[in-house]
């Protein structure tokens, strides 16, 4: 009786976890935020340097049940942030290497959790600062939580929180630019 | 010992569903080339995509007689906003095809409304991603009160080796999206009816 409760242990964390490093998907723009970017912005913008602050919830990379999953952008979610933004701009028309205009910031908070039961959730907060030459023109942390339909089974889940991170990227960057402040910076 | 059995029923299952497996058709938009301003038609477009197709996952063929699915909507949108950006003066994401404000305020003279059509199969009998995919695009221009004006179509198709697909089971999908739209691109520019 023990062996087989072992045994259907065994199987059951097989399945709910599996320890490999994955890669997180390219960052693909989203169409709603570039329609909402060109709204907002009347100036072209360049975009500068994205900083990670340490912290413990500023994971990278970023565990889900005992797999890593890493950025594609140099191992960087900082960059991973910096490229999404650049994605958006571009497509919006808003994107200048020689604008007087900058966007920096920092990530301050970067991970996924999902248990063995339940949904999956995922935060991710980041410091955005617009400056025109030395002038701050925006200074705030934008910040989101997300939650998803996950799965005991690892095979299930680990792919579904993997696609996820994207999104939790988009709604990020779809907060800052629907702040009303951050459309004033950019005009 | 009911319990065991559940528990292994249970585990069984998982292991031997015969789902789809996600994939996506999402294109590399860098792929898509940028448009010298002269060529452009000096028009704007609004994009219109439906809140079901956005949300419609199609299934196809993969390898080993498994099959895949995707979003063909939701994961080509923004290509397809780029090509009509590239191709027209503006384009603007339509919420509805009576966005009155977007219409009013964007100042647009065409709706377009893209519908896509895909296929897949697979050349692996050992691996479920598709090696090989078509897609169709068929957008339809509309002049803002409705009436037809143009309709574009275009085919693009994809092919990626097994040991491509190792390392991005999409691939076949990514690449026959980039070619469609590429080809939509051309057929657009080359429509007479857009720029009278």
């Amino acid at each position: 009786m023990k062996n087989r409760l072992m045994l259907i242990g065994l199987l059951a964390s097989s399945l709910t976890m599996s320890g490999c490093s994955l890669m997180a998907p390219k960052y693909s723009a989203s169409t709603e935020n570039v329609q909402k970017l060109k709204d907002a912005a009347s100036l072209s913008v360049k975009v500068g340097a994205f900083e990670s602050t340490p912290g413990k919830d500023n994971a990278n990379p970023i565990s889900i049940r005992g797999s890593q999953l890493a950025s594609p952008y140099d191992g960087s979610y900082a960059n991973y942030l910096a490229e999404a933004l650049r994605q958006e701009l571009s497509i919006a028309g808003k994107l200048a290497p020689d604008a007087t205009l900058e966007i920096s910031g920092a990530l301050q908070k970067n991970d996924m959790n999902i248990p063995a039961l339940g949904n999956g959730t995922g935060d991710i907060a980041a410091r955005f600062v617009v400056k025109r030459g030395g002038e701050v023109r925006y200074d705030q942390i934008k910040s989101i939580s997300d939650s998803w339909e996950s799965s005991f089974a690892g095979p299930v889940a680990i792919p579904r929180a993997v696609e996820h991170y994207p999104i939790l990227v988009q709604k990020l960057l779809s907060s800052l630019y629907a702040d009303p402040a951050f459309a004033q910076a950019l005009k | 010992m009911y319990f065991i059995r559940i528990c292994v029923a249970s585990i069984a299952g998982l292991l031997l569903s015969g789902c789809a497996h996600n994939m996506n058709v999402k294109p590399d938009i860098e792929t898509i080339a940028a448009v010298a301003p002269d060529a452009r038609i000096a028009k704007n477009v609004g994009l219109y995509i439906s809140p079901e197709n956005r949300g419609k996952v199609v299934t196809s063929a993969g390898g080993g007689g498994d099959k895949v699915s995707y979003h063909p909507y939701a994961d080509m949108e923004t290509g397809l906003y780029k090509v009509l950006g590239n191709v027209f003066q503006n384009v603007t994401l339509l919420s509805s095809l009576s966005d009155v404000n977007s219409i009013s305020q964007h100042s647009l003279v065409f709706v377009a409304t893209p519908e896509i059509t895909t296929s897949s199969s697979s050349s692996g009998i050992f691996t479920w991603p598709a090696t090989d995919f078509t897609i169709g695009i068929s957008c339809k221009i509309t002049d803002v009160a409705g009436r037809t004006i143009a309709t574009v179509t275009s085919s693009g198709t994809g092919h990626a080796e097994s040991s491509e697909l190792m390392k991005d089971f999409s691939r076949a999908g990514e690449r026959a999206s980039a070619d469609a739209l590429q080809k939509l691109e051309a057929e657009l520019l080359k429509a007479p009816e857009l720029r009278r």
